[in-house]
């Protein structure tokens, strides 16, 4: 047995060490591991253009400088209405009178034979006839012992009438187989009362006539005529025998020709009643003196008022004017002592002016012709019956014109532009701008010369200055021939005006007014058109080309939270590698200010960002290279927790401090590369 | 994946400490085995030269319990070394500084887990042959001190210099080994023997090659800049999937086989003084069934940070970590494919000189051992004394010498009770105190075993060894 206590007691030995070793593992930390950590963070290069991004106020040209550029449109405009306005609503009043109606010719037939008369004979005279009427005999002499009246038919196309002409024939046939040696009769006027004609008739041969005219110029005559026989004998056939008829005698043909009535009560046949011009002028203020006008719109609103008894047709022309190659017209109708009221459009009409010999500019004929007719209906006339037509023009626009548009000024209505100049409202200090320029693009088709003193004014609101542009006056090309227009600019630099002033004010604000003098020089042909007017665009152009002396940039950034708790970082710092390929110097702090009590807490100071070297025409030459640590302590962690803001606090001069023009290209490019040293507390 | 800043943090702190426990507390300890080697009674001793014959005449191991071997060793220190206490509270704190001072050039972990599953040995005539089956695992870690810096210091007092990464390997393998061996005595004095070995491979890790290395520049282009050497190749074949793992299929795969051969020979120079030397492992491993190889796209990265792209409106709202990782994942692209590959087992040359009493019934000898990895070579150097206490109680003491694990003290004792015999083993007895111990190393077995009848206390005379009498115990 002995021989294993050895060996047994050598186990339980061990087994009493290894029992002995135990090691609590339970509490382990890595407190102490705070590793040091250096780590890029980013890189980034940008260019100038990708730090505008997509203002699109902001260009380049094409050798990549960068302008800033500003597009007011419409800042001037002429129209051709604005040159040339019309006497709108100005009445033209035409009157007219009926005057000389033409009437149509008539006559009136009718006989006497031998029968009716045979009691105003001798009783054996009248047996006789009686006796050998149907046969051959000799026809006995004879005269009348009293007047025989003869009722002429009554005339149905006029009541009375009052001649300024017309003729009225007379004639009276012998129907007898003997001369008739003496025949008077009267020709009278039943209504009136009048004899209208006596009529002495000798040797009538029978079978044959004889007639009278009478001029009816100023005769008044009634439809109701009669004929008093007053004397008719003959010396009868003997010796010989004749074919005695006793229905047979005197028959009478009056015939009324060419007649022109001044009044009276008739049926008027279809006439012309008047066809007349007058002429419009259309009356400028202002010394115009226009040749042609071709309108755009318009119309002529009339008022026709018709005095006349019956119905009337105006028929109104333009007979200078033009519109599709037809005569502009108008027709009108109007019922008796009536007015007829309407619009006759003008637009699209052409018209010369320049028909009147006299006046050869700026008048149009218009022509009236009026027709009427009362058909069977018999009215009451009077050549002093009016008719009087009232124009007014109105609503006229011009399509174009042609002709001396005066000399005069005229005001443009005072405007501003806002200008967005965020860039460079922000910042404050020194600025030159080297060469700015605002440009005025106009497009002129007004063939007339235009003179404009234009007023400019910057203001900055924020500062309350204001500054001139002081700009002498401008003159504007213009073109030669009617339908062409030319283009054009007009720099307004350094070298015409104070502009570098004005845009280093920093405006927010441009007022601008001004007025325009056309014909400056005098009379000229001139022309204008509605189509293309002049209107003109404003561009302000800064080129980035400039100088700045410590140019300050503030800003706010609101809600941040920066906690040591938040991160594990104990503490370290930034480490920035810059390449300034801008030629600004830039100096950069950021300072955090206590939430509550607004008092600066710790400030972050980045340093200096050395600006690019430019060369003599104030292009990059050399990309400025700075190395920047800014060093994050534990206080100034410990210190943050307290702001929720931070104030961004940018200040930057061109290269060399502000004393050398830069310019400012779309590819000047900046790159960083930042990098972070922490101390870690995982 | 994209981790936030909070998870990167707690990611890189879990990392750290899981490495730093990894590296201090496993429990399992390597085949830095070297007390075994000319501890005859114990049949096991054999495995370290094939020419040394054991005192056995029959040998029938215990099925998995005839030899367990784990060993363990660490030359950056001990836990007590990446751990310290705090004075207020007795916790521990992670403290790499210490590690870092030593300022070796690599660091070496090695772990080994050698499992007879069976063991099977007998004397034919004059030689002995044994046969058997075991289960070896072993992973051997090189990591450089400029990785210990990273972590501990971080990369901001390196700043300029560059940190040599290249030398990370991990090398892993798990397989079973099927073996044969044969000591044959070729004269009285020279013994010669070999072993060979079938390896069914189940499981490896191999760093084909590995050019890392880090830098961080500060120069007048970049704030810091990463500038990093990252083309490596790292086989694996066999790692079972965390959600698909079948054992039975892990553990009956013979696709990757290879194969290894031990040398020994065992020369007496007289009856007292003896030499001997073996070189084990000669061999290799193919791995053609279910490999999996990572290799890097580029062969170097270059940082300077995200780039922040305003022109296209990149104005980096996004969490700065975050996207300072998906630019790093972004430039580290690892490619995984399949590829059959071939690796080399580390091999190990044994050297020694033994003098015995006249009674042989102690022993002292010294042994140079050396590993051969792929990249470096770990000597050590031993001086052992054994005593057979009595007939029945073998023990055998050394101190072996490591470069970064100089004090080790080993035991080994074996109990003979016939026909079994149990023994056991440590190289570092002082392990029980691992947390104060670079190098660590058991093992144990149990045996049937019927021994030669070998009388210590009346040796047969020299020239009469040629014929060994078979005796009982």
């Amino acid at each position: 047995m002995q021989k294993f206590i050895k060996p047994l007691a050598c186990l339980l030995l061990l087994s009493l060490l290894f029992s002995a070793c135990q090691k609590d593992l339970s509490p382990i930390s890595i407190s102490k591991w705070h590793p040091n950590i250096a780590v890029p963070l980013f890189s980034t290069q940008v260019t100038l253009s990708d730090v505008i991004g997509n203002d699109s106020s902001l260009i380049k040209q094409s050798d990549s400088l960068l302008v800033f550029v500003y597009n007011q449109d419409s800042v001037f405009i002429i129209n051709a209405d604005s040159l040339l306005q019309f006497n709108n609503q100005a009445s033209y009043n035409f009157s007219f009178s009926l005057g000389v109606l033409r009437m149509g010719d008539f006559e009136i037939t009718d006989s006497i034979s031998i029968t009716n008369l045979l009691s105003e004979m001798q009783t054996n005279v009248a047996d006789s006839l009686r006796k050998y009427d149907g046969q051959q005999n000799v026809f006995p002499p004879f005269s009348l012992n009293e007047i025989y009246t003869l009722s002429l038919p009554v005339v149905d196309n006029y009541r009375q009438l009052s001649f300024s002409s017309g003729s009225f024939t007379l004639n009276t046939q012998n129907n007898l187989p003997v001369i008739v040696d003496t025949l008077f009769y009267d020709l009278i006027d039943i209504n009136r009362g009048t004899t209208l004609k006596s009529v002495k008739l000798f040797n009538i041969a029978p079978g044959t006539n004889k007639s009278i005219n009478i001029d009816l110029k100023g005769k008044v005559v009634s439809n109701n005529l009669k004929v008093n026989l007053i004397k008719l004998s003959s010396q009868g056939s003997n010796p010989n025998n004749v074919q005695i008829n006793l229905s047979k005698g005197l028959s009478f043909r009056f015939q009324a020709t060419n007649l022109q009535v001044v009044s009276g009560t008739a049926k008027i046949p279809q006439q012309n009643v008047f066809s007349e011009q007058r002429w419009i002028n259309l009356g400028f203020q202002n010394g115009e003196k226009i040749y042609n006008l071709l309108f755009k719109l318009g119309n002529i609103d009339y008022d026709i008022h018709s005095g006349l008894p019956t119905e009337v047709s105006v028929h109104m022309d333009l007979p200078t004017g033009s519109i599709n190659g037809s005569t502009p017209s108008k027709d009108v109708n109007i019922t008796s002592n009536s007015n007829a009221r309407g619009s006759w459009d003008l637009g699209n009409t052409s018209i010369d002016l320049t028909t009147n010999t006299t006046i050869p500019f700026n008048q149009f004929p218009v022509t009236f012709t009026s027709t009427m007719s009362s058909g069977n209906q018999m009215v009451t006339f009077n050549s002093s019956d009016p008719i009087t037509t009232s124009f007014s023009i109105n609503n006229l626009t011009i399509a174009s014109a042609q002709g001396y548009l005066g000399q005069r000024s005229f005001t443009f209505d005072p405007d501003s532009i806002t200008l967005d100049l965020d860039f460079l409202k922000q910042l404050k200090g020194n600025l030159i701008l080297n060469d700015p320029k605002i440009i005025l693009h106009y497009q002129n088709g007004l063939g007339i010369p235009i003179q404009m003193n234009l007023n400019f004014t910057a203001i900055n609101s924020e500062n309350e200055s204001q500054q001139d542009l002081n700009l002498d006056p401008i003159s504007f090309q213009y073109p030669g021939t009617i339908g062409q227009s030319v283009s054009g600019q007009i720099s307004i630099d350094k070298n015409n005006s104070s502009i570098v002033d004005f845009l280093s004010l920093r405006p927010d604000l441009i007022n601008y007014s001004g007025n325009a003098l056309i014909n400056p020089d005098g009379k000229t042909t001139n022309f204008i058109t509605d189509s293309v007017g002049f209107i003109a665009n404003a561009e302000i152009r800064i080129p980035l080309a400039l100088q700045a002396d410590h140019l300050t940039f503030s800003d706010t950034i609101n809600d941040i939270r920066i906690s040591k708790d938040n991160i594990p970082i104990q503490s370290g710092s930034i480490l920035a590698v810059v390449s300034n390929g801008f030629p600004l110097e830039i100096k950069m702090q950021l300072s955090f200010p206590d939430s509550i009590t607004g008092q600066t807490l710790t400030t972050l100071n980045f340093g200096t960002i050395a600006s690019a070297s430019v060369d003599n025409t104030g292009k990059v030459s050399s990309a400025g290279q700075s190395k920047i640590n800014i060093t994050i302590s534990e206080d100034f962690l410990n210190k943050v927790k307290k702001a929720n803001s931070a104030i961004i606090h940018l200040e930057t001069s061109t290269f060399n401090n502000g004393t050398v023009p830069v310019q400012l290209y779309s590819d000047y490019k900046f790159g960083v590369s930042v990098g972070f040293s922490a101390t870690l507390t995982p | 994946m994209i981790m936030n800043r909070t998870k990167l943090y707690r990611y890189w702190r879990n990392t750290v400490l899981l490495l730093a426990i990894s590296l201090t507390f496993f429990s399992v300890q390597g085949q830095n085995n070297s007390i075994l080697y000319g501890f005859d009674v114990v049949p096991q001793s054999n495995y370290l030269n094939p020419a040394a014959q054991p005192t056995a005449k029959v040998v029938v191991g215990f099925p998995a319990l005839s030899n367990l071997d784990v060993s363990y060793l660490n030359t950056a220190g001990t836990f007590n070394d990446f751990f310290n206490q705090q004075n207020s509270d007795d916790s521990l704190f992670l403290d790499l500084s210490k590690v870092i001072s030593q300022n070796h050039n690599v660091e070496h972990i090695n772990i080994a887990v050698n499992h007879d599953l069976l063991f099977i040995g007998f004397k034919i005539h004059k030689s002995f042959l044994s046969f058997g089956v075991k289960q070896r695992f072993q992973l051997n870690t090189s990591l450089p001190t400029d990785l210990f810096k990273l972590i501990w210091n971080g990369n901001a007092p390196y700043v300029g210099q560059t940190l040599n990464l290249s030398t990370i390997k991990i090398n892993e393998d798990h397989f079973i080994d099927y073996h044969l061996g044969l000591s044959i005595p070729v004269t009285k004095r020279l013994n010669l023997g070999f072993r060979i070995h079938l390896l069914q491979g189940l499981s490896n890790i191999y760093t084909e090659n590995n050019n890392l290395t880090f830098t961080v520049l500060d120069n007048s282009q970049s704030a810091y800049s990463i500038v990093a050497s990252t083309h490596f190749l790292v086989n694996t074949s066999g790692l079972p999937d965390s959600t698909d793992f079948d054992p039975v299929a892990y553990l009956t795969n013979f696709q990757n086989l290879g194969y290894s051969l031990d040398l020994g020979i065992v020369y007496q120079i007289n009856d007292q003084l003896g030499i001997s030397a073996s070189l084990i492992n000669i061999g290799s491993g193919n791995f053609k069934e279910n490999t999996t190889c990572y290799q890097s796209e580029e062969d170097s990265i270059h940082f300077d940070g995200f780039n922040l792209d305003f022109a296209n409106n990149d104005n980096g709202d996004d969490d700065p970590f975050q996207n300072i990782g998906d630019s790093l994942s972004d430039l580290l692209h690892i490619t995984s494919f399949s590829q059959n590959y071939h690796t080399t087992i580390p091999k190990r040359l044994l050297v020694s000189g033994q003098y015995s009493s006249k009674n042989h019934k102690s022993k002292v000898s010294v042994l140079f051992s050396g590993f051969f990895y792929s990249d470096y070579f770990q000597p050590a150097l031993s001086l052992s004394f054994a005593q057979d206490l009595t007939n029945y109680f073998s023990i055998k003491v050394n101190y072996t010498y490591l470069k970064y694990a100089p004090m080790n003290i080993g035991l080994a004792f074996a109990l003979n009770f016939k026909p079994f015999q149990i023994y056991a083993y440590t190289n570092n007895i002082l392990g029980v105190k691992w947390y104060d111990q670079q190098m660590i190393q058991a093992g144990f077995g149990l045996n049937i075993r019927i021994p030669e009848q070998i009388n210590h206390y009346k040796r047969i005379p020299e020239q009469e060894i040629s014929e060994p009498e078979s005796t009982k115990h």
